[in-house]
């Protein structure tokens, strides 16, 4: 019988493939350098063929159709993290999703290679391998821009302060998490995951001297309880205008915000509108 | 020697058939033509990648999504190596790209209109990149030495693209009676702008290009040879043609002179096509807005761990 706590996170870590893939993939013919839109498109490819991956071991799974479960789900059915929907925004705001996506990726894909499902185990194998370079790439730009000139490096600053507090729902438990700790499948918990990115990633920023206001979510416990955001949570009593949710959180179980509103009409269109074609 | 002796000997050189090398002496008049024609194939491959990238967020597959924005990169990709080329003739890459986002310099007409859906994906990939390969196939043979080599890869990779194109073209083909008619409903609107694509016939008298053999065959020659190749193609598929419609005449499928509109080639010959403002004004915001990405890439290399 087909594990349903199996199918929840290799739709969780596809999803996250395929939305960022996408974003990564509306910068081709528009980078700020010509070289680097070269560059940026190969990892557009290589999250998108990751995503079909993870996806075509749950058609397998499930009796389905990789495009289907990629192109054929309703909105709400999509698990990837908010960070990953949100608009591209300018460069620095890309770079920093991508280095902190691809950092936190590492983390869990080390985990997955020694999950219970031995393809899921081998699959991580192959595709840390090709994240190494991602990770190379990211880290090579930040140490750039951050070593650079003082507008880039505003920048980034600004990029990260709205992407490291959303990076966070990458770590927002998936559904049914204990049983797929319990068989293995996932081997580390979320929670142990996210505290692991957080030290690193704030480590790595440190020796950047770049500033970091989302340490003290190190203390916090296993359930998202609050933003990471300092910003958010500044108010935590009073915020009227503060939302229920907090940011970055919620696409684990299938809420996004109006940005996957707009990639998911687009990602599905022409499937969605040619039921039982073939391209 | 004098000018015009250098003129002669160079003139009787490329009537020889011989080739010209970056650091030849070379008459400025074919340094300007050969720059200018360069720069205009480097900024059409960069402009055209947006049409189809356009395309990139509504692929119907998986695999389409990843082999479409494989093919992009390699367009990308050309543009790299032709500015270099461009470059190597004496105007910087950052002075193209700025000339290319103000509107001062040129790109191919067919970069100039929308798209609508996944049968431009299909027409772009299998007529246009047909009739881009019928054109840089020809300039293989060019005077111009380092173009023509670069000409030689691109050709080889624009040969797969082909592949990709009619690949896509079969599958809409052989599918529903909706994906047919994406194909004809594109083929409806690219038809003229892939005529203009090359050109009205030739002043075969006045163009320093043919002359120099930067060029290597004329305009007609090429468009013939492009009806030739796929007019039959596309019939055999069961499509029709709006105006210009080719005819037969022999082995050859001809077009009238006179039914061809040249009205929108010369909009876009004035960067006035339908897309022109707004793809033009997209690439000019990221490269105002992202001058510190530039920056940042022209300070010393910071070793990577």
């Amino acid at each position: 019988m087909t594990s349903k706590s199996l199918i929840s996170l290799l739709l969780a870590y596809g999803d996250d493939e395929l939305i960022l893939g996408h974003r990564h993939s509306e910068w081709t013919g528009f980078a700020p350098h010509i070289e680097e839109d070269v560059a940026f498109s190969s990892i557009a490819q290589d999250e998108i063929g990751h995503a079909a991956n993870y996806f075509m071991l749950t058609a397998r799974l499930t009796d389905d159709d990789a495009d289907r479960i990629a192109l054929g789900r309703d909105a709400d059915e999509y698990r990837n993290a908010v960070i990953c929907e949100r608009s591209n925004g300018d460069w620095a705001y890309t770079l920093a999703r991508h280095w902190l996506y691809d950092t936190a990726d590492d983390i869990r894909l080390a985990t997955l290679e020694r999950s219970s499902n031995t393809e899921l185990a081998q699959l991580a194998t192959k595709m840390r391998r090709e994240e190494r370079y991602h990770l190379i790439h990211a880290d090579m730009w930040m140490k750039r821009v951050a070593h650079g000139p003082v507008e880039g490096r505003s920048r980034i600053e600004t990029g990260l302060s709205s992407a490291f507090a959303e990076a966070i729902g990458l770590f927002e438990p998936i559904e049914l998490e204990a049983e797929a700790v319990d068989e293995g499948w996932l081997p580390t918990p979320s929670f142990e995951l996210k505290a692991t990115f957080i030290e690193r990633a704030s480590n790595t920023l440190d020796d950047l001297g770049l500033p970091t206001d989302v340490r003290a979510d190190l203390d916090e416990s296993a359930e998202f309880v609050a933003s990471s955001s300092g910003d958010l949570i500044a108010s935590p009593d009073g915020g009227d205008a503060e939302p229920a949710q907090p940011t970055g959180l919620g696409g684990r179980s299938g809420e996004h915000t109006g940005d996957f509103d707009q990639l998911w009409g687009e990602l599905t269109k022409t499937y969605r509108q040619h039921p039982g074609a073939t391209w | 020697m004098t000018y015009d002796e250098k003129l002669a000997r160079f003139n009787e050189h490329i009537e020889d058939g011989g080739k010209v090398e970056t650091n030849d002496w070379m008459p400025d008049d074919y340094r300007r033509g050969v720059l200018k024609f360069v720069e205009m194939h480097a900024n059409s491959e960069i402009m055209g990648a947006l049409p189809e990238r356009e395309c990139l967020p509504i692929a119907p597959s998986l695999r389409r999504k990843m082999s479409l924005a494989a093919k992009i990169q390699d367009e990308v990709g050309h543009a790299q190596l032709l500015y270099r080329v461009a470059e190597d003739l004496g105007k910087s890459r950052d002075t193209m790209f700025h000339d290319l986002v103000t509107g001062r310099s040129k790109f191919h007409n067919v970069f100039h209109y929308p798209v609508r859906h996944w049968g431009d994906v299909a027409i772009i990939g299998w007529l246009i990149d047909g009739a881009a390969l019928v054109t840089q196939a020809a300039l293989r043979d060019s005077s111009y030495a380092p173009y023509a080599r670069v000409l030689k890869r691109i050709c080889a990779e624009e040969q797969l693209h082909l592949r990709h194109g009619e690949h896509i073209t079969m599958e809409l083909s052989a599918g529903t009676d909706e994906q047919r008619a994406m194909f004809q409903e594109a083929l409806d609107r690219w038809w003229l702008p892939i005529i203009h694509f090359f050109g009205p016939r030739s002043n075969v008298a006045k163009d320093l290009l043919l002359r120099w053999k930067v060029k290597t065959r004329t305009n007609e020659d090429l468009r013939q040879e492009f009806l030739d190749r796929y007019v039959p193609k596309i019939l055999e598929l069961g499509y029709t043609f709006p105006t210009p419609v080719p005819y037969r005449d022999a082995d050859d499928y001809l077009v009238r002179d006179e039914d061809i509109d040249w009205e929108p080639l010369n909009d876009i010959k004035k960067n006035q096509g339908p897309e022109t403002e707004r793809r033009l004004t997209w690439r000019r915001d990221i490269y105002e807005t992202h001058r510190w990405v530039r920056d940042a890439m022209a300070e010393p290399a910071v070793h990577a761990a």
